[in-house]
């Protein structure tokens, strides 16, 4: 008797025992996955260019990150960079996307703008030429008639691209054209080469054929686009900008892990073609990220700014210090590689 | 010791054994980590040495400020590294501390770099020379120091990653001989258990199979202080028992013997008794088995009692259920007596018994089955029969005669109810009635009253017939004839009704009326009906119209007044006449073709009919309903003429159109070039005031030629055929958007557009809605910076509303009625330019699509134009 007894104990704290371990496990499992932010809700006005590298902020905002991570974000929608970075610098929105091209042209006015992380890479900028005009190689562009557009990241690159090939600007007849005008331009002729980006580029392989020859424009450095704040925004809500950047990540994420679906709801917000989207992607980083090249390429986007003399400031600012990498951080310190 | 104690210290061992693997696991994996931890410090100064190469490399290409504060930062940070670093062998140490000593002397070399160039900033030509000379050295230095520095963090590197790998290697060694000393000591105790506990099973068997081949003296070894030790003993105990109780079963088997010879002889007594009975015996057993049958028995059946026995005892009753039933109450009562049943003998014969049989027992009480007697009372029962046959005849007599009788007066019942009839029967001497209970129904009461006389039946007779119904009473008892009357009543509950009743008076012997026997009936709903047909047939008796109705074979069976006023001769033209033309057609039509309801017009006299033709098929009957129209003809004829001199007139006013568009805008371009040639050729000629008169000229000129375009446009849209389709109302604003944009480039516009529902309707006449409103709205809002301009929609059920808002000049909502009036402005034509037909024809577009358009807005607080088109098909006018 006092053995059955003995030996029932013995089972009730084996099952006891194996109930303690699964619960154990079920709650370092539980603890593994990620909670819903449930504390005061942050309101964040957001500014963005309607291109295809607002990317991650259209896929946070249609898939509910800014809200999952305590923020009410109002997105603006700008027809190009420059107006969304006057509108940041009134004060009309908290946080903006701008090119890194525009950023260094704001750059010279005004000292308060700080950038939290680039979003997007891309590498679409393509210098197109017609081949029945005896252009194959880069060297022919030496005195023929390049469409282009003023004062735009393709205007920068272009002359990096000629340089590069040993062709000074001044040996080329540029034309200043809008970008949806470029591809008539070269299809009917009346420029031999042009530079510009997708889908416009998209458009002149189409127009021209087996008779397009193309180049990649941007001779290895990429287009980025920035996240950009105040100063000021930055030292009164610290906490937003991070909840901000943590909800870009996770849109990063789904990016990386359902890349059909992100795209489709990409193409489907903006309007396009999916299809056309798809050259696009094929030529795009999205990440969130701060890398060492990006003070290299607005140190030499501005150097082309002084010589172009599109400001009449001299001295090359110090771009470090509109950096402001602390937030990511703090979240993805593997995401920071400026040199510090 | 015991089985489970060996079991207890064999799981014991195995829990130390794995406790001791657990261990080695442990201190292997900290080992690894260690190696890891100082692999990753290893591969972080490798890292920091790069980025600090790189950014002194940058620094030289371009010094500046960023490249030098980049420069500092990155040395304290990769400083903090390096001094926060510890490596346990002596060879990392060593390299570690050169690591240091390399990085502090590269933040000489640098600080002397930086200034040396501030310096060169304030010098002279020859002191700068001597300042590039100090730099170059210092630069040397510097990048010595640096490649020094990249080798040491690449060989501390490697050797972190020799180390990894040393621990790796150990670790898998402990492991493998860990695990084999384990399965060593697990195969060891495992034998040695099994082994223990096999033996001592195997004796065990032994042992049972000897005693199963008989051997109860054989006892089993016992052998240790186990479980089954303990088992072998109890085994040894039990063979005892067996031996004893098998000498015990042997003596009583011989006493049984004995008594049993004994049983035997008072046995056979008891058969020679049953036997000799002339009564049919017999014993069932409790499931109703024959058991034991006498020879009188086997006489009364005709079978062999070898054959009864085992058989069912029921099968030889002419009553099988009957006999089980007798045999169930056996059970249930204990006995039955003179149970009546028949035998069937195999040749046919019956035999009818009288049954006596009681439950037989055990010692126990408990019942085993059924004895049971059969009297044979066959003579008996064929007395008894002949007795019943004749008192049955009798019985089925009177029953016949009674059910004739019933359905007789069933019958009678069931007309009366089906004819709603009350029947009564008056004693004309007493004036008491008797009544069925249908009668006092009529008269308002919902049970049978228990009185009922003549005069109470006058007191419902309402006062004005009264006098009439006592009348014919009066007549018929004296004359002995049928009182037969309609009249009117008042029931118990006020209503007034209609009555028919009938009575037949009834005499004695004496030719006496004695008696009066009747029917009644309430016949207000046939009277009330009689007054609807009534009112009914004023109908086409009063109306203007001719109607008129013939049977199938044509013959005329109604024409009403009016018919008679306008074709006095009908009746007896029949179908020969105009109004009845074609008639055979109509008929052949309503009965082949099955149709119910036509219409055709005819001409009688020089007058137009609209005739409607009925067939009422139930009555076999055409019914013709006419209706003159010669005026309503005229009319249309009148119309119809109308309607082709407008059409001619609106081909004219194309014509104009057209001329207006061609002829007159020639002269106007000729007004406007001259005009313009006239500047251009004499202006240095002409004074200020000739060349602005001129200039005033080509202005209007152009302005009416503005005005001829817009004219024609929208004198066309009405023309226009409309192709209707889903518009995508969205991509059309953006469309339209976009091409707005491109013909303002010097203008601050911000768009938006919310919630663009499709609609339904021609697209390009929608798409010019658009543009005409977009474009307006673009006008409007030339002096605001930024112009803000939305266009949205929102579901109202079945149409939908769209709008365009802008923050523009807006307008005095007094004159909103003259908004989209041709030609009609609310500006002054130097305030913002147009003609005034553009909302004209937006206003044309949206009402050809039965849609709506408004507008809304405040004197320089922006416009509103909104407009209506259905989401989903429907038909356009």
């Amino acid at each position: 008797m006092r053995n059955m007894l003995k030996s029932r104990q013995t089972k009730k704290a084996v099952i006891l025992i194996a109930i303690c371990t699964i619960a154990l496990f079920l709650l370092c499992c539980q603890k593994g996955t990620g909670a819903k932010y449930t504390g005061p809700v942050e309101k964040i006005t957001l500014g963005l260019v309607v291109i295809e590298s607002s990317s991650l902020a259209y896929i946070a905002d249609a898939r509910g990150m800014f809200k999952k991570h305590g923020l009410d974000v109002t997105i603006i929608d700008f027809s190009d960079g420059p107006k969304a970075t006057d509108d940041l610098l009134k004060n009309r929105v908290d946080v903006t996307a701008v090119s890194a091209f525009v950023f260094v042209t704001k750059s010279f006015q005004r000292d308060e703008l700080r950038i939290l992380a680039s979003i997007f890479r891309g590498d679409t900028v393509e210098i197109s030429a017609r081949k029945d005009r005896g252009i194959t190689e880069p060297t022919h562009l030496k005195g023929r008639r390049i469409g282009f557009t003023r004062n735009t990241v393709g205007d920068f690159f272009l002359e990096t691209f000629l340089s590069l090939h040993g062709i000074t600007i001044g040996s080329v007849k540029l034309v200043d054209l809008k970008p949806s005008e470029i591809p008539e331009a070269i299809s009917s002729g009346f420029v031999e080469a042009a530079i510009t980006w997708e889908p416009y580029a998209g458009k002149i392989r189409d127009n021209l054929g087996p008779n397009a020859v193309t180049w990649p424009g941007q001779s290895g450095q990429n287009y980025q686009l920035l996240l950009v704040a105040r100063e000021e925004f930055i030292k009164e809500r610290p906490l937003a900008a991070e909840r901000l950047l943590k909800a870009l990540l996770e849109a990063e994420k789904y990016w990386s892990e359902h890349a059909t679906d992100a795209q489709n709801l990409i193409a489907s917000r903006l309007g396009y073609d999916p299809v056309l989207l798809q050259s696009v992607w094929k030529r795009c980083d999205l990440r969130v990220r701060l890398d060492q090249d990006l003070v290299i390429l607005m140190e030499d986007e501005a150097k082309w700014a002084m010589r172009r003399r599109l400001t009449e400031k001299k001295e090359m600012p110090n771009y470090l210090r509109f950096i402001h990498w602390e937030s990511l951080e703090r979240i993805k310190p593997e995401a920071v590689r400026i040199i510090h | 010791m015991s089985i489970r104690t060996k079991l207890l210290i064999n799981v014991l061992l195995l829990l130390c054994s794995l406790m001791i693997v657990g261990l080695v696991l442990n201190i292997v994996r900290d080992k690894v980590m260690d190696s890891v931890a100082t692999g990753a410090l290893a591969d972080q100064l490798v890292i920091g040495v790069s980025d600090m190469n790189t950014i002194t490399y940058d620094y030289l290409m371009k010094p500046g400020k960023r490249a030098r504060q980049q420069w500092e930062m990155k040395h304290a940070s990769l400083e903090d590294l390096i001094k926060g670093a510890r490596f346990a062998g002596e060879k990392e140490s060593t390299i570690l501390t050169r690591l240091i000593k390399n990085h502090e002397e590269t933040a000489l070399f640098f600080r002397k770099l930086v200034e040396n160039s501030e310096k060169k900033k304030h010098s002279s030509a020859s002191l700068r020379a001597l300042l590039d000379e100090d730099n170059e050295r210092n630069v040397t230095q510097l990048m010595a120091r640096s490649q020094i520095m990249a080798g040491d963090a690449y060989s501390l590197s490697r050797e972190s990653d020799a180390s990894i790998q040393k621990a790796l290697t150990w670790s898998v060694w402990v492991i493998t001989v860990t695990l084999l000393i384990m399965i060593v000591i697990a195969g060891a105790i495992s034998y040695f258990l099994s082994r223990s506990i096999t033996a001592s099973i195997k004796t065990l068997k032994n042992g049972t199979e000897i005693i199963a081949r008989g051997d109860l003296e054989y006892r089993v070894p016992v052998k240790g202080r186990d479980e089954i030790a303990s088992l072998s003993e109890s085994f040894n105990e039990m063979a005892g028992r067996l031996k004893d109780a098998n000498a015990s079963l042997r003596a009583e088997m011989e006493e049984k013997e004995k008594a049993r010879e004994a049983l035997r002889i008072a046995g056979l007594y008891t058969r020679n008794l049953i036997e000799v009975s002339l009564d049919s015996l017999v014993t069932i057993s409790a499931a109703g088995k024959v058991m034991d049958v006498n020879k009188a028995a086997e006489d009364v059946t005709g079978v062999p009692r070898e054959n009864l026995i085992g058989s069912d005892f029921s099968d030889y009753f002419t009553e099988p259920d009957k006999a089980r039933e007798g045999y169930s109450r056996v059970f249930s009562v204990g006995f039955i007596k003179d149970y009546p049943l028949a035998i069937r003998h195999t040749s046919g014969r019956i035999t009818e018994v009288l049954y006596n049989a009681a439950t037989y027992k055990n010692d126990k009480g408990e019942v085993q089955g059924v004895f049971a007697a059969a009297r044979d009372v066959t003579a008996l029962r064929a007395a008894q029969k002949a007795l019943r046959k004749s008192y049955d005849e009798l019985e089925k007599r009177v029953e016949e005669r009674t059910a004739e009788l019933r359905e007789s007066e069933e019958r009678l019942t069931h007309a009366l109810e089906a004819g709603e009839l009350g029947i009564w029967g008056l004693d004309t001497k007493t004036g008491r009635a008797w009544r069925s209970l249908r009668h006092d129904h009529i008269f308002g009461y919902e049970t049978l009253l228990p009185e009922w006389t003549y005069q109470m039946f006058l007191e419902h007779v309402l006062t004005s017939d009264r006098k009439e119904v006592d009348e014919k009473f009066g007549h018929a008892i004296s004359m002995g004839a049928e009182w037969n009357f309609e009249c009117r009543i008042r029931r118990a509950d006020g209503a007034v009704r209609w009555i028919w009743a009938q009575g037949m008076p009834r005499r004695n012997e004496r030719n006496e009326v004695v008696s009066m026997v009747g029917l009644v009936r309430d016949i207000t709903t046939r009277k009330q009906v009689e007054a609807e047909m009534e009112r009914l047939a004023t109908f086409p008796r009063l109306n203007p119209n001719p109607i008129l109705e013939t049977d199938i074979a044509g013959n005329i069976q109604f024409v009403n007044p009016a018919a008679e006023r306008l074709f006095p001769d009908i009746r007896e033209r029949g179908l020969a006449h105009p109004w009845l033309s074609g008639w055979e057609t109509l008929v052949r039509t309503c009965r082949e073709v099955g149709t119910e309801c036509s219409v055709r017009e005819v001409t009688v006299q020089g007058r137009w009919y609209l005739q409607s033709i009925n067939f009422v098929r139930e009555a076999e009957r055409i019914r013709i309903y006419g209706l003159d129209i010669t005026e309503r003809r005229a009319a249309e004829m009148e119309l119809k003429e109308r309607t082709v001199q407008l059409e001619a007139a609106n081909k004219e006013l194309e014509g104009f159109s057209y001329s207006v568009s061609h002829d007159l805008r020639a002269p106007l371009r000729a007004i406007d070039g001259f005009s313009l040639r006239l500047i251009r050729d004499f202006g240095d000629k002409l004074e200020e005031d000739g060349v602005r008169k001129l200039h005033a000229i080509s202005r209007n000129a152009q302005q009416m030629g503005q005005l001829i375009d817009d004219l024609l446009s929208f004198s066309r849209l009405s023309r226009k055929e409309m192709h209707m389709s889903r518009v995508n109302m969205e991509a059309v604003a953006r469309d339209v958007w976009n091409e707005t944009k491109e013909l303002n480039p010097d203008r601050e516009l911000d768009f938006k557009i919310v919630n663009m529902i499709p609609a339904f309707g021609d697209a390009s006449l929608i798409r010019q809605v658009v543009v005409n409103l977009l474009s307006n709205a673009v006008k409007f809002t030339r002096d605001r910076k930024p112009a803000v301009i939305e266009i949205g929609s929102r579901n109202e059920g079945s149409e939908i509303t769209y709008y365009v808002k802008d923050n523009g000049a807006g307008f005095d909502m007094r004159y909103s009625d003259k908004l989209f009036g041709v030609f009609e402005r609310l500006h002054r034509p130097d305030e913002f330019e147009g003609t005034g037909v553009g909302l004209a024809i937006v206003q044309r577009i949206i009402h050809r699509h039965d849609g709506r358009v408004w507008a809304e807005g405040k004197v320089d607080g922006g416009a509103t134009f909104y407009f209506t088109i259905a989401g989903k098909e429907k038909k356009f006018g």
